[in-house]
C-alpha cells in the first residue's frame, strides 16, 4: 500500500567549471513511511545527491535528470518555490548540532518558533505542545528547555534537532552521515532515535556509510560506487544475498566481518567517476617576443605555438634558460598577455570572458614557484597563511573547520602537523615546498603550473616530491604543466614533453 | 553572574587608575613646560595689558603655585577623595560644578549623534549585509570610504553653508535651542554612521553564513521571521560593542566640532583650560574622562552579557 514519495529518475550532477560529472544517471524511489538508505564511501557522489534532492548543491554544480517530489520537480524549482517546501514538505536533520543550533536562544525557543511560525500555534498553547516532544526524547520541558545551546551536552543538542525534525510538519526528512564521527554506544542511540523518527510517520532518505545503520533502519536502500548505483533493493536482499561484486566486498570490509579490503580487482572492473576528456587548458597559436633594451631589437620567444592538456596528464616544458619557458606558463595562467594566440580555460577564451567568469575560474589555475619560500609571508606562521586561503574559499568555515581542512590537506602530503605553528624560514626546503602545494591545493586546482619546483632542492627530496606531484595529478585528475630545465627528470615524470628553443622557434612543440 | 561582577571590578579597577594617572600626566605635562603658570594664568585672569609683576607673584601667592610641586600635588591628591576638585585658577569656579555643566552639553551632542548615526547606519548596514557583493553594498563601501577620509570639520563646514547660510533652516553656532543641536550631531552622525554600516553589514554577513541561520529557513521559516529570530541578536554583539567604542569617544569631548560650532562641551573646555594652564581644570577633566570610559566599558558589557548567554559562563574547555 506504500506509495511513491521521492523518485529519482537519471540524476546526473555535473561541474562544467571543472569539466567533472561525480554522479551519473542515478535513479530511485522512496516509498512513503519507509527509509530509504544510500551507501557509498567517501567521494561516492552521495551527499551530492542528498543536497540535490535538498536543493542546496553548491553554485559550480549542475544537476540533470528529475527528482519528482509529490508532483514537483525539485531540480526545477525556483528558489522561492523550494522555500516553500522547507519544513513544511521537505527536512534535512543537520548532523553539526554544534552549529545548527543558535547560540543566543534557549533551545526551548529554537523548537517552539517551528509551531509559532510554520504551525500556526497561538503562543499560549508552545508549552503544551513543546511538553509531549520534550518528554519524549527525554528531555526536561522546564530545566532543559530553558538553557543555552553552550551549556548542553552533544547528545543532548542532537536530541534538540531531533525534537526540531519531529516539530517540522514535514513527512519527508533527509540525514547526511547521522553516525558520522560517533562511538559505538553513541550510533546505536542515534540510529534508535532516526527509527523513532519512523515510528511517527515520516519517511527518511539516509546518506550513510555505515551499512548497519541501513540495516537497523530497515527499508530499501542502495549501494553507490564512483557516482553510479550498483546495486539496490529492499534491504534485507541487499545485504543477505548481495548479487553486485562491490556490495560483497563493502559488506567483507565491516570490521565484523573480518576487515577485507576490496578486491583492487572489482574496483578496477567497476566503472569509475565519468571524467569529461576535453582539455582542461589549451593555447592555440601562441606568440610572445622580448624587445631587448640595449639592442632596441625584438626578439621572438616562440611563434604559433600551440599546447593543450587533459585533466590528469603531466605535460613537461623543457628548454635553455632564457627561452621563455616561466612565460609559456604564466601566458596559460593567464597572468601575461601573448603577442597574438589564445589561451583557452575548460574551453573558454579568456581574453573575452567576462570579469564574473574569469573570477569563478581563476583559483582553478594554479602556480607553484621556484622558491616556495616566496608565497609565504616571512612573518606568519605557515597555518595562518593556510587558513585565510580557506576562509577566501569558503568565507563561511569557522576556526576548527579550517583547521581541519589543513590538516587534511597536509596529512595528503606528508607533513606533519606540529609544522603548521612555524614560519617559513623555519622549514625546510622539501617541506616549504609541500606546504606550497598544501596552499595551491587548498584551492583545487584543475591546473598547475610546476616552475622548477625542485630546482634547488637536493635529489631524494626532488623525487619525493615529484612523485607526489604524479600521484596528486591522478588523483585530483589534475593537469600539470611541469617546467624543468632537466630533461631526465622530465622524461620520468611526464606524458609528453614540449621543447622549447628559441634560436629555432619554429621547431618548438610537442616531442 | 559571577563573570559579571568579575569583569565589572576588572573595569572598575582599571579605569580608577586609569583616570588617575592620566591626572598626574596632565598635572606633570603642564608643569614641565617651564613656563611660568602664574603669568598664564594672570594673563587669563586679567588680560595681558594689566598684568605686572605685582599681580603675577598675588596670583602666585594666593593660589599656591609657589609651592614645590610635589606639595601642590599632594594637595589635589589628598582633596579627590572628599570630592573636591578645587577651583578654576581662572575663573575660580567649581571645578566640579564647571565639568558637570560641561558634561551636561558633551553627553547631549553624544547622544543625538549616535542617535543619528544609527538612524544612518542601521537600514543602510542591513541592506549591504543582506545583499553582500551587491551594487548597493559595493557603492556604499565607497562612499563611506570617502565619508572617513573626509575631516569633520569639512563636513561642517559644508553643512553650514548649505544649511545655515544659504538655506537658513538651522543656526551656525552656539547653544541655546535645540535646533542648535542639529549641525553638530549631524556632522558626527554621518563619519560615525559610515564605518558603522560596515560593521553592521559585516556582521551580518557573518551570521546570514552560520549554519543555524540556513536551518531556520529548513525549519519553514519565512526570511523576515530568520532574520528577526536569529540574525538581529546575533550580529548586534560586535555592533554594541563598536557603537561603546564611539559612545566613549564622543563622551571625551571633539574638540574640532565643539569648536566648530562653539558647543560648550568638555573638549572645548579642556582646550581652553590648557591654552590658560588652568591646571585644576585638566587635572579634574581627565580624571572624569578616565570614569567615563570605565562607565561606558562597563555599560557595553552589560548589554553584552544580556544579549550573549555563552559570556555570562564561558565554558570550560579551552
Amino acid at each position: 500500500m506504500s506509495a511513491t514519495l521521492l523518485q529519482v529518475s537519471r540524476l546526473s550532477i555535473r561541474s562544467d567549471i571543472r569539466q567533472r560529472q561525480p554522479v551519473t544517471e542515478v535513479s530511485f524511489s522512496v516509498q512513503r513511511g519507509e527509509a530509504f538508505t544510500l551507501v557509498g564511501e567517501t567521494g561516492s557522489g552521495k551527499t551530492l545527491v542528498a543536497q540535490a534532492v535538498c536543493g542546496n548543491l553548491s553554485d559550480e554544480l549542475t544537476a540533470d535528470g528529475e527528482i519528482t517530489f509529490r508532483g514537483s520537480d525539485l531540480i526545477r524549482l525556483s528558489r522561492r518555490e523550494r522555500r516553500r517546501l522547507y519544513g513544511r514538505e521537505l527536512f534535512l536533520l543537520p548532523q553539526e548540532p554544534d552549529s545548527a543550533l543558535d547560540p543566543v536562544m534557549r533551545v526551548k525557543n529554537q523548537v517552539a518558533e517551528v509551531f509559532r511560525h510554520v504551525r500556526g500555534c497561538a503562543a499560549r498553547d508552545l508549552d503544551s505542545m513543546l511538553a509531549p516532544l520534550f518528554s519524549g526524547l527525554e528531555l526536561s520541558l522546564s530545566n532543559t528547555g530553558k538553557l543555552y545551546p553552550y551549556q548542553l551536552s552533544g547528545g543532548m543538542k542532537q536530541r534538540i534537532l531531533l525534537a526540531i525534525g519531529l516539530a517540522v510538519p514535514a513527512g519527508f526528512i533527509v540525514v547526511d552521515e547521522p553516525t558520522k564521527g560517533l562511538d559505538e554506544v553513541a550510533k546505536k542511540s542515534a540510529v534508535r532515535r532516526l527509527s523513532n523518527l519512523l515510528d511517527r510517520g515520516k519517511t527518511l532518505l539516509c546518506i550513510t556509510h555505515d551499512l548497519k545503520v541501513a540495516r537497523e533502519l530497515g527499508g530499501h536502500m542502495a549501494v553507490m560506487y564512483g557516482g553510479c548505483i550498483v546495486e539496490s533493493g529492499s534491504v534485507n536482499q541487499v545485504l543477505n544475498s548481495p548479487r553486485h561484486p562491490y556490495t560483497r566486498g563493502l559488506i567483507g570490509a565491516a570490521p565484523e566481518n573480518g576487515m577485507i579490503p576490496i578486491d583492487e580487482e572489482i574496483l578496477a572492473a567497476m566503472k569509475q567517476p565519468e571524467k569529461m576528456t576535453e582539455y582542461c587548458i589549451r593555447g592555440e597559436g601562441l606568440s610572445k617576443s622580448f624587445r631587448e633594451k640595449r639592442r632596441n631589437k625584438h626578439r621572438m620567444l616562440y611563434r604559433d605555438l600551440s599546447i593543450a592538456i587533459r585533466p590528469g596528464e603531466i605535460v613537461g616544458l623543457f628548454g635553455p634558460s632564457g627561452c621563455g619557458k616561466s612565460t609559456l606558463g604564466d601566458i596559460l595562467l593567464g597572468l601575461q598577455t601573448p603577442d597574438s594566440g589564445t589561451v583557452f580555460w575548460n574551453g573558454v577564451n579568456i581574453s573575452q570572458a567576462g570579469r564574473k567568469k574569469r573570477k569563478e575560474l581563476r583559483p582553478l589555475f594554479q602556480k607553484i614557484h621556484q622558491e616556495p619560500g616566496s608565497s609565504f609571508p616571512p612573518h606568519q606562521r605557515v597555518a595562518e597563511a593556510l587558513h585565510d586561503i580557506v576562509q577566501l574559499r569558503q568565507p563561511a568555515s569557522d576556526h576548527d573547520a579550517c583547521r581541519q581542512k589543513v590538516t587534511s590537506t597536509i596529512q595528503e602530503l606528508h607533513l606533519k602537523e606540529k609544522l603548521l605553528d612555524r614560519y617559513p624560514d623555519q622549514l625546510s626546503g622539501g617541506e616549504i615546498q609541500r606546504f606550497s602545494l598544501a596552499r595551491v591545493l587548498l584551492n583545487n586546482p584543475v591546473f598547475l603550473v610546476a616552475d622548477e619546483p625542485t630546482s634547488r632542492l637536493d635529489y631524494s627530496v626532488q623525487a619525493q616530491i615529484i612523485r607526489l606531484l604524479m600521484q596528486l595529478a591522478e588523483k585530483k585528475n589534475m593537469a600539470v604543466l611541469l617546467i624543468s630545465h632537466n630533461r631526465a627528470l622530465l622524461q620520468v615524470a611526464c606524458e609528453r614533453i614540449v621543447l622549447l628553443d628559441h634560436k629555432h622557434p619554429k621547431f618548438n612543440g610537442h616531442h | 553572574m559571577e563573570q559579571v561582577v568579575r569583569s565589572i571590578c576588572r573595569h572598575l579597577f582599571q579605569g580608577i587608575s586609569v583616570a588617575l594617572i592620566v591626572a598626574t600626566l596632565g598635572f606633570v605635562a603642564v608643569n614641565l613646560t617651564r613656563v611660568d603658570t602664574a603669568l598664564d594664568v594672570a594673563i587669563a585672569r586679567y588680560s595681558e595689558d594689566l598684568t605686572d609683576a605685582v599681580v603675577v607673584e598675588q596670583v602666585r601667592r594666593e593660589e599656591g603655585l609657589d609651592q614645590p610641586l610635589a606639595v601642590q600635588y599632594c594637595q589635589w591628591g589628598a582633596r579627590i577623595f572628599t570630592f573636591d576638585l578645587g577651583r578654576s585658577l581662572v575663573s575660580r569656579e567649581d571645578v566640579k560644578d564647571l565639568l558637570i555643566h560641561h558634561f551636561y552639553y558633551t553627553f547631549l551632542l553624544a547622544v543625538t549623534a549616535i542617535a543619528v548615526s544609527l538612524l544612518i547606519a542601521l537600514p543602510w548596514g542591513v541592506l549591504c549585509g543582506v545583499y553582500p557583493g551587491g551594487i548597493v553594498d559595493n557603492v556604499s563601501s565607497m562612499i563611506c570610504s570617502a565619508l572617513v577620509s573626509v575631516p569633520q570639520f569639512v563636513i561642517g563646514l559644508l553643512l553650514i553653508l548649505y544649511l545655515s547660510i544659504k538655506l537658513h533652516w538651522l543656526p551656525v553656532a552656539g547653544f541655546f535651542s535645540p535646533a542648535h543641536l542639529v549641525l553638530p550631531a549631524i556632522t558626527l552622525g554621518i563619519g560615525l554612521a559610515a564605518v558603522s554600516s560596515r560593521v553592521i553589514a559585516t556582521s551580518l554577513v557573518e551570521v546570514r553564513s552560520t549554519l543555524f541561520y540556513r536551518f531556520g529557513a529548513m525549519k519553514g521559516l519565512s526570511p523576515f521571521t530568520v532574520f528577526t529570530a536569529h540574525g538581529i541578536r546575533n550580529s548586534a554583539i560586535p555592533v554594541i560593542t563598536y557603537v561603546g567604542v564611539q559612545a566613549a569617544h564622543l563622551l571625551d569631548g571633539v574638540v574640532v566640532v565643539e569648536t566648530l560650532f562653539a558647543w560648550p562641551g568638555i573638549g572645548k573646555l579642556l582646550l581652553d583650560s590648557v591654552l590658560a594652564r588652568d591646571i585644576p581644570v585638566i587635572q579634574g577633566a581627565c580624571l572624569m574622562i578616565g570614569l567615563l570610559y570605565v562607565t561606558v566599558n562597563i555599560t557595553v558589557d552589560l548589554i553584552c552579557f544580556v544579549l550573549d548567554p555563552c559570556r555570562r559562563n564561558p565554558p570550560t574547555t579551552s
